[in-house]
């Protein structure tokens, strides 16, 4: 079955006017809550020429170099997973044995993301 | 005995006259009371679906409930079937509710559905919490009973008494009538293990907190030696007192079920399903004297005489 979040602090999520699903009827998974993972990584960032340096050296006058450069970004690392509900998303439902509480397993819509992209 | 049958279309009072028997029959739980009987057409009759049917015998209120069924064929006779208004409860519907008794849980129900509501017996047990999607409100209620049975170990009825919803604990609902060899034309009683007996009561709580099956068990060594083992196994959902639970159950489950039917005896208006009466029978290995539940009854008033079919339970003999 199908619901929409009403709202996420505290957690309340209508199937229908007479079904309004509230914390003690809902399990939340990792794919609907914000948490914490920690992942490994091991990469070079970009060849980037973003500092694009040019800087006075004493008794050397004014020198410009090629400030191209790279990274390495490596271990392991944690990061917050923002897959938490906001008001309005649609979510799957999924009854549990005996009926009386119900797994939010999924958001149906895309995320809404705010974090910065380049 | 003085019948009177009264249907009301739209407004107007019709006292139509009987013809063979009318029949009143009520269940303990899940079905809704009963009035067949059959009239005369003679074209000033005026009946329809839904409307409002009084039986009274003797001055004394029966029956009164609406017209659901009609059915008639070339003699003019119409049968005409009428339910009180627990046929109401056949309806379907969601509720989510918390922290309420099965009585405010009914109350609630009557007031949506807009059903008549006389004395609701508090029943005294908190239900933390429910959810009931799609159920008709019959299993929404009857599971609220169940729950209160399981934890308070009381057990109550639900049934309309005369137009009004009524919730009585079985206790209070003793009828002072004696049932013997003589009250009817023959008995068919059985005593079994074979229903709802059980010896052992497993009960399992999925902890949700610890991710553990938290298990609580209780048994009767002595009746597992005699009947072997017969298990009771139930999963619950939400966290209650798992073993005043186990101890509720074995309570009420570590008998033998005793079942009597009794076919034209001689009618009491007082017994309806729900109710209790005191039979005695001198069976071939023991003497019964004990109370018995009624778990269906059918009473038939016919033009001079008035008889009773009765399906009773009991337990507590060993």
């Amino acid at each position: 079955m199908f619901g929409t979040v009403e709202s996420n602090t505290p957690i309340k999520i209508i199937v229908d006017q007479k079904l309004v699903l509230t914390e003690e009827y809902l399990i939340l998974t990792k794919n609907v809550t914000d948490h914490w993972v920690d992942i490994e990584v091991n990469h070079y960032t970009v060849n980037d020429a973003f500092l694009n340096t040019t800087h006075a050296h004493p008794d050397a006058g004014v020198n410009s170099f090629d400030s191209h450069h790279k990274h390495q970004y490596q271990g392991r690392k944690k990061i917050m997973i923002y897959n938490g509900l906001l008001p309005g998303e649609k979510v799957i439902l999924i009854r549990l044995q005996g009926g009386q509480k119900y797994i939010v397993l999924d958001r149906i819509n895309n995320h809404t993301v705010t974090g910065e992209w380049v | 005995m003085m019948y009177e049958l009264i249907i009301n279309h739209n407004g107007s009072i019709q006292q139509p006259i009987l013809l063979d028997d009318v029949v009143w029959s009520t269940e303990r739980k899940g079905q809704p009371g009963k009035l067949t009987f059959s009239v005369y057409n003679d074209g000033l009759l005026k009946v329809d679906e839904g409307n409002p049917v009084s039986f009274k015998v003797d001055g004394k209120n029966v029956f009164y409930g609406f017209v659901f069924k009609r059915s008639w064929n070339k003699d003019k006779i119409i049968n005409i079937t009428a339910y009180d208004q627990l046929r109401y409860l056949k309806n379907k519907d969601t509720y989510i509710y918390k922290n309420k008794t099965a009585t405010e849980l009914i109350r609630m129900i009557a007031d949506d559905f807009r059903l008549n509501v006389g004395v609701l017996e508090d029943t005294g047990y908190k239900i933390e919490k429910r959810v009931e999607d799609g159920e008709t409100l019959f299993d929404i209620i009857l599971n609220a009973l169940d729950l209160t049975l399981e934890n308070k170990k009381k057990l109550y009825v639900l049934y309309d008494d005369f137009g009004k919803l009524t919730l009585k604990d079985i206790e209070t609902m003793r009828v002072n009538l004696l049932i013997d060899e003589n009250s009817g034309e023959n008995y068919d009683f059985s005593s079994s293990i074979d229903g709802s007996t059980y010896n052992q009561i497993k009960v399992v709580y999925e902890n949700e907190s610890t991710g553990k099956r938290e298990i609580y068990i209780t048994k009767d060594s002595s009746n597992i030696n005699r009947w072997g083992l017969l298990q009771y196994f139930e999963t619950i959902d939400e966290k209650v007192n798992g073993r005043a639970m186990v101890d509720a159950l074995i309570e009420l489950y570590n008998k033998k079920e005793n079942n009597l039917t009794l076919n034209n005896i001689v009618g009491d208006i007082r017994v309806r399903a729900g109710t209790s009466v005191l039979v005695q029978l001198d069976l071939v290995d023991f003497k019964l004297q004990h109370w018995m539940l009624v778990e269906k009854a059918s009473h038939k008033f016919k033009k001079d005489e008035y008889f009773m079919d009765l399906q009773l339970r009991g337990g507590g003999l060993n």
